[in-house]
């Protein structure tokens, strides 16, 4: 059993912190993350279910109430999130859990980088469709973050939440039209797909933390280097981030180079660089999205049989998974809308949540992985959704797209690819 | 550790390939079986054994199914062995820091 468990290192201060503090991990990185969801859950819920009822005048605010309700629910929250880093701030998870808090954690940030850019220009544009869109796209990133952790703790309930997130994505689409009734669904999906689900782990973690009555069956072991050993195997075992291997290297290569091509073809074009006929245009509409299937394809028929070597990469790849569900339901959310709405616009917010999912999912990444480089590619995701924000229906905007999908997408693709082939050599 | 009590170490956990089981599943919450044996590589059968020890601990939950056509056995920790493998760490822990 293992070439490196037998590395005495454990005896370190730091190392055994760490194997102390990671037993209890788990069910206080729940019990964390049930928390958070609960109070967001209730307080923006209640909020949402107020603004329904204003909405169709059961109720009425007056102004200084009005700004209280607008920001009330977020000074507790921020309480909450305050007090949950600083109890959390020495925790030391195996790379499963330190995965699992991270995509979670990175829900949050998506959040920040959705409410800036599309704030921003629903606010520049004087469009309430806009904002509206920002509940859809964020219970979409909730939807992911559900099925990544439905997929790491194997366990049904939070597929189902999931599940849900989803389904209410689709609704606050379909409803959009009818504010009242979307205000109405979005606070109903947050006590229930949030607040509810949040206490339920909360109730876990104390169940699974509880002192359980009773002794185990004992033996003696006096050795210290013995125990030096079993504690630097577990160790090793549950916090190597280089373990976490992660798949799609040549999907990421494909993708980035294919639509980063077509976008700055189409940059080109907008900005009079080169003129394309109709006939190329729809070539360049069509062609990468072919070719990428083509790829696609092959690439889940040669890993068909492939399962996941241990937790950290299960986890990893449960969440990239998630990025890549949430952006299908992302598809469905601005091709209706825009379609809908007759407005171009919309459809360009489209890449701009594209950049911070892809961000999200290398939020995930830098964490599990505890390496630099997937830090800078989603440092360079959400900063490049924000430019686009900036530079939106502008040729400047395709353009900066197609830098972002070679540098962000297709280079960390070609990377992986040969970490890879080095493993298998 | 202040207490440190040597007779304290859960013989259910005791051994390599159980504790590696345990610290495996503390972190993962659950796992396949080819998973485990690939991760803490053991052999099918010996693997099989300690899970069952620890089975019988009421220390993980053992659930048989189907993944399309093919058998699946997955390993879930359960909150009696989660407390017995903090138990366990704290005591080898104190050992380490009383000896070193």
């Amino acid at each position: 059993m293992g070439r490196v468990f037998f590395k005495s290192r454990a005896s370190e201060p730091a190392d055994l912190a760490f194997v102390r503090s990671f037993a209890g991990e788990g069910p206080r990185a729940q019990a964390s993350a049930g928390l958070v969801f609960f109070w967001a859950g209730l307080l923006y819920g209640l909020q949402t279910l107020v603004y329904a009822a204003i909405e169709a005048h059961w109720l009425r605010i007056v102004p200084p109430f009005g700004l209280w309700l607008a920001i009330g629910p977020t000074l507790p929250f921020l309480a909450v999130i305050g007090y949950v880093a600083w109890r959390d701030r020495k925790g030391k998870g195996g790379v499963a859990t330190r995965a699992l808090t991270a995509s979670y954690t990175s829900a949050g940030l998506m959040n920040l980088v959705i409410a800036v850019t599309f704030g921003g220009l629903a606010l520049s544009r004087q469009s309430t469709a806009i904002w509206l869109l920002y509940p859809a796209v964020i219970c979409a990133m909730q939807g992911a973050v559900w099925y990544a952790a439905s997929l790491i703790r194997r366990r049904l309930w939070l597929g189902i939440v999931s599940a849900g997130w989803f389904v209410t994505t689709l609704a606050l689409t379909l409803l959009m039209s009818q504010v009242a009734a979307y205000l109405l669904w979005l606070g109903l999906a947050l006590l229930g797909l949030m607040a509810v689900p949040g206490y339920v782990m909360m109730r876990i973690a104390a169940r699974e933390g509880a002192v359980t009555k009773g002794e185990p069956a004992t033996g003696a072991v006096s050795d210290p280097q013995a125990a030096r050993e079993d504690l630097a195997f577990i160790q090793t075992l549950v916090n190597r981030g280089d373990q976490v291997q992660m798949s799609g290297g040549l999907l990421l290569l494909c993708g980035g180079l294919l639509y980063g091509l077509q976008c700055l073809v189409h940059g080109l074009d907008m900005s009079g660089g080169i003129r394309l006929p109709p006939l190329g245009h729809l070539i360049n509409g069509v062609l990468p999205t072919l070719l990428f299937l083509i790829v696609l394809g092959i690439v889940l028929w040669r890993d068909r049989h492939k399962t996941h070597a241990n937790a950290g990469s299960r986890a990893l790849n449960a969440a990239f998974g998630g990025v890549g569900l949430a952006n299908l339901f992302m598809n469905v959310v601005f091709g209706y809308t825009a379609f809908t709405q007759k407005t171009w616009l919309i459809w360009m917010l489209y890449p701009i949540t594209l950049c911070a999912l892809m961000g999200a999912g290398w939020y995930v990444a830098a964490v599990a992985k505890r390496k630099l480089w997937p830090a800078l590619v989603c440092a360079g995701w959400f900063a490049t959704a924000c430019l686009l924000a900036a530079r939106v229906e502008t040729p400047g905007y395709l353009l900066i797209l197609s830098g972002a999908l070679a540098l962000l997408m297709a280079l960390p693709g070609y990377l992986l690819m040969r970490f890879d082939a080095r493993r298998s050599a | 550790m202040s207490g440190f009590d040597v007779n304290r170490l859960d013989d259910a956990i005791h051994g390599r390939l159980r504790l590696g089981i345990m610290a495996y599943l503390a972190d993962a919450g659950a796992a396949d079986f080819n998973e485990l044996k690939g991760v803490l590589e053991a052999t099918q059968g010996n693997l099989s054994v300690h899970l069952s020890k620890l089975e019988d601990a009421g220390y993980v939950e053992i659930i048989k199914g189907y993944q399309g056509k093919k058998p699946l056995t997955r390993v879930h920790i359960t909150p009696a062995g989660r407390q017995a493998f903090a138990r366990y760490i704290e005591v080898l822990s104190g050992l380490v820091e009383k000896r070193s």
